[in-house]
């Protein structure tokens, strides 16, 4: 009969697993940056500050790390990484002025160019806005 | 004894070093060394009003893609002139910048940036013969040795 402690443990244990099964299936691995990327934009729809309620920043994928992904992608003829061809997501403002007015940044690319507004209002949203997550990968020893 | 003729060639001569150096000291007065990113790069834009064809049928395409701007570089020089640092008019500006989109630069397009009290943007989608008269050209130097 297995105690209390033991079925938490236990508990934590399956739960850290299913984890890492859900991990999987959200993230693809991009070795070429050193990162793992959603497959799809996360929280469409909602705020920009409400989405930092969900996430830190330091989760939210970059205007310039989406770049280098997209020419990637690109080089690839698609082949790899194809969902970033037509994307619209909110990334980390990289303009100090803008930021300090509160302003939230928007970054748009699709099968003939890109745009980067950091100018946007902070209570902006749409159902096809969102953001990728990315994580850099674990170094192999 | 000079003659007249040759009193006026000396006096040519001296007018035209002083041009050189005066054109030196202009352009010295244009550039100035950033000491974050080790690049030079021009105070201000310049040859406004011109589309990137006609920049390029003047400056040739190589020169262009070396010495064009990165976006990143703007950025950062914008966010260094907000702390303070450095008068690059950045503060509200729209240049051209090198293209860094791949997909769009094999379309022909190009890429601009600009700024102003509210924030930047950079749009990585325009067409080489768009023009207008606030749009210039600021460039920059790579490679500066500075202590």
């Amino acid at each position: 009969m297995k105690t209390k402690k033991q079925l938490l443990q236990e508990k934590k244990k399956i739960e850290k697993q299913l984890k890492e099964i859900e991990n999987q299936e959200l993230y693809i691995e991009v070795p070429e940056l050193g990162i793992k990327i959603t497959k799809t934009q996360q929280y469409n729809g909602l705020e920009y500050k409400e989405i930092l309620k969900e996430v830190e920043e330091k989760q939210i994928a970059t205007h310039n790390l989406l770049i280098d992904l997209r020419n990637i992608a690109s080089d690839s003829n698609w082949k790899k990484y194809s969902f970033i061809k037509d994307i619209w997501v909110f990334v980390p403002n990289p303009d100090k002025v803008a930021k300090s007015l509160g302003k939230v940044a928007g970054f748009g690319a699709y099968s003939y160019g890109l745009n980067l507004y950091t100018d946007r209002i902070s209570d902006c949203s749409d159902s096809n806005l969102g953001v990728f997550l990315f994580e850099k990968l674990e170094k192999q020893k | 004894m000079k003659t007249i003729q040759e009193k006026i060639n000396q006096k040519e001569d001296e007018l035209k070093k002083l041009k050189i150096q005066l054109e030196e000291e202009k352009d010295k007065s244009e550039w100035i060394y950033i000491k974050e990113l080790k690049i030079e790069v021009q105070t201000k834009i310049n040859h406004k009003g011109k589309s990137y064809d006609e920049l390029k049928e003047e400056f040739g395409e190589e020169y262009l893609e070396e010495n064009l701007p990165t976006y990143n570089e703007l950025k950062e020089l914008r966010n260094l002139e907000y702390k303070g640092k450095y008068k690059l008019g950045l503060e509200n500006t729209w240049e051209f910048v090198n293209q860094e989109d791949l997909i769009a630069k094999e379309k022909g397009k190009v890429a601009r940036f600009g700024a102003d009290s509210g924030g930047l943007g950079l749009d990585a989608d325009r067409g080489s013969g768009g023009s207008d008269s606030d749009l210039g050209v600021r460039f920059v130097r790579r490679n500066i040795k500075k202590k």
